[in-house]
């Protein structure tokens, strides 16, 4: 009796033991490629054609992030158009993680409601549903206002597709050079120009609130900086002093601009000038030539390209006064035109890699530069507002073409662009 | 039964017997006191009859008829009565042996009833012992199978352990770890920049043959977009990788989700 007693103690007393048995297993990387997802032409509720298709905006767009893998639209066996009517089973066996679906109908004052909404297949949780009224002309932004909730209800990170980009294009013969300052949308489409000029354009920059920008021209004769208002077309001169004016970068708050001047003694520093009173503040006074100023998000401290120690290499300076630059880049003969991400975190350079020039990323916390990008003349990094992706020009077979690679790496693609020479690419901020 | 055949002889005997004697009485009793008078003669005296003496032995004579007549009466009375009394002998001797026999009979009867029933009773109680003892057997039986089935699990258990703590399983079990590592990071889409400190806890359960039926967030710094992505990954590696040898086999899974961005 105490035997079978002591034996049914055991017993008992053995399951408590194997909870170290447990398997333990540390995911390290997400090697998924791409989260596929399905997106559903909209049901057109009015008369006749459909106006826009939406759809095929949100798929390109999600397609060119590279984050997602759109099921092409012939392998939609069905369509759904709301999120009662999606049937996860059907959409597990396509392998498709998420399903997008809506309907675009006219209102009464002339403009048009987009209603759609995203189902998580793996669970059936409606994960988004939003309508918005959108006026005619605007179909294609709120197209890619979609592709943004999509994006960010994924992936935790806003989208950046209802964004622009600004770049210089340069065509013609040696003696007959035009230059073009044109802003497009995010995916290439829809180029503007801003500005052109017989003479070069060099270094636009935004402004923090996406309505202005800044940049060099020569159309004077000699280097100057403008801030130009894109929805007037306003263009005014903050900048000529004697020497080069060159590099304008607005602070984060849009009150001043970081330049690289070289005044009288010919010697290339980084200055602040503050737009609304014209105070210059000078930030450093080497004898090597300091250049591309950018700043850090918090606006307290501007990271600038010196060839100080013999080649370039990226350097960071306080903004207090007495504050010494620091060495940021240390892998690399060449390291050059610093960019900032928006949390700080990352900054993109120009690196010589294999004796290629190519975009690279340094760890601002933990140093290390990773190389991202794979041509042979890639230059002029600019983060998105997202900090996701980083867009920069790129020669390819004596073409150039407009370029983004995911801030990670994994991801690269081309973008549509003017034919000719693309020089200096700028991601906008967000646009609200 | 021999008794009771014989029984009934006697009483028949009897009353044969008894009449006999009584008529041989009526017969030779009413003969003897004649002869025993008539030799009584005087040769002088028989010459003088005296009338008186005539009418006396005539009185004598009637007296004796009528002393034979009630002898004879008393006589056939007694016949009478004896038959009766035999009669009544014999129907009380018959009501005794018919009792008796009834008694006999009732007391067979009751006999043999008990001992029916005490036979009944025994091959009951026989049953009942034969069928408790059954059930003993069977209960040790059961109690030894299930002591027997304790033991083997306790020593399977053991085993068990002692295969976890041998050093090809703890081999098995890194290749198994392994494997579910490989599965899941390949479905697993990592959200942009979560790599940055990420650390996200999830219980997963799955059932042999690897399907996971239920999954649960322990802690996790990572946002909503991290645990759905966390989430699709796990119900796209469903079924999970089976084990190399089935005693890896584990019912919970803890996934730690702790990326490194150096890794990529």
């Amino acid at each position: 009796m105490f035997r079978r007693i002591l034996a049914t103690i055991a017993i008992l007393a053995l399951p408590a033991a194997p909870a170290g048995a447990q398997l333990t297993v540390q995911i390290l990387r997400g090697m998924a490629d791409s989260v596929p997802i399905a997106v559903v032409p909209l049901a057109w509720e009015g008369p006749g054609q459909a106006p826009y298709d939406v759809a095929a905006t949100v798929r390109a767009d999600l397609e060119r992030s590279g984050r997602f893998r759109p099921l092409p639209q012939a392998q939609l066996v069905e369509q759904p158009h709301s999120a009662g009517e999606v049937d996860t089973a059907d959409w597990r066996m396509l392998k498709v993680d998420y399903v997008l679906v809506g309907r675009l109908s006219p209102l009464p004052d002339g403009r048009f409601e987009i209603r759609f909404e995203l189902v998580a297949v793996a669970n059936g949780e409606r994960l988004l549903g939003t309508a918005m009224p959108v006026d005619p002309k605007a179909l294609k932004r709120a197209s890619h206002r979609v592709s943004d909730a999509v994006y960010e209800k994924i992936l935790g990170v806003r989208g950046a597709f209802a964004t622009r980009i600004a770049y210089v294009a340069v065509d013609g013969p040696i003696d007959k050079r035009s230059y073009r300052l044109i802003v497009a949308d995010a995916d290439g489409a829809n180029e503007n120009r801003v500005f052109d000029s017989r003479d070069p354009i060099m270094s636009p920059s935004w402004s923090p609130d996406g309505r202005s920008l800044a940049y060099v021209s020569f159309h004077s004769g000699l280097s100057a900086v403008y801030v130009q208002t894109l929805a007037t077309g306003a263009q005014v001169q903050v900048s000529a002093k004697s020497g080069i004016n060159g590099a304008p970068a607005f602070s984060p708050d849009g009150s001043r601009l970081a330049l690289a001047l070289s005044r009288r003694d010919g010697n290339v520093d980084v200055y602040v000038l503050t737009l609304a009173t014209q105070d210059l503040q000078r930030i450093t006074e080497d004898p090597a030539i300091d250049t591309e100023p950018c700043w850090s998000p918090d606006g307290r401290t501007l990271f600038f390209t010196s060839d100080r120690a013999g080649g370039p290499q990226v350097y960071s300076v306080g903004l207090e006064s007495g504050a010494r630059a620091r060495r940021v880049t240390f892998e690399g003969s060449y390291n050059a035109r610093p960019r900032v991400s928006p949390d700080g975190r990352q900054i993109a350079v120009v690196t010589v890699d294999r004796g290629a020039y190519r975009i690279g990323s340094v760890d601002t916390q933990r140093g290390g530069l990773q190389v991202l990008s794979g041509g042979q003349l890639d230059e002029s990094p600019s983060f998105a507002p997202n900090g996701a992706d980083v867009l920069y020009t790129s020669r390819v077979g004596g073409r150039d073409t407009l370029a983004i690679v995911s801030s990670d790496g994994r991801v690269q693609r081309q973008i549509a662009a003017s034919a000719g020479e693309l020089r200096e690419a700028a991601w906008s901020p967000y646009l609200d | 039964m021999n008794a009771t055949m014989r029984t009934p002889i006697a009483p028949i005997g009897w009353s044969i017997a008894l009449h006999a004697a009584l008529a041989a009485v009526l017969v030779f009793g009413l003969s003897l006191p004649k002869r025993t008078e008539e030799p009584i003669v005087l040769p002088i005296d028989a010459v003088v009859v005296d009338d008186a003496v005539l009418q006396a032995a005539g009185r004598r004579r009637d007296e004796q008829e009528r002393v034979e007549t009630a002898r004879q009466e008393r006589a056939a009375e007694e016949l009478r009565r004896e038959e009766e009394r035999l009669q009544k002998e014999q129907e009380r001797s018959k009501a005794e042996e018919a009792e008796r026999i009834a008694a006999l009979q009732k007391t067979k009867a009751e006999t043999e009833a008990r001992a029916k029933a005490e036979a009944a009773a025994k091959r009951k109680a026989e049953q009942a012992e034969k069928s408790k003892a059954a059930a003993e057997q069977k209960r040790a039986a059961q109690e030894k199978r299930e002591r027997d089935s304790r033991e083997a699990d306790l020593q399977a258990r053991l085993a068990d352990e002692e295969t976890r703590a041998s050093a090809g399983f703890q081999s098995l079990k890194a290749s198994y770890v392994r494997a579910i590592q490989a599965h899941v990071e390949q479905r697993w889409y990592e959200p942009p920049g979560v790599a940055q400190g990420l650390s996200c806890t999830i219980y997963v359960t799955q059932i042999p043959g690897g399907e996971v039926v239920g999954m649960r967030f322990g802690s996790c710094n990572g946002g909503a977009a991290v645990r759905q992505s966390i989430e699709t990954a796990i119900r796209k590696a469903s079924p999970l990788p089976p084990p190399p040898e089935p005693a890896l086999f584990e019912r919970e899974v803890e996934l730690v989700f702790t990326p490194k961005e150096s890794s990529r």
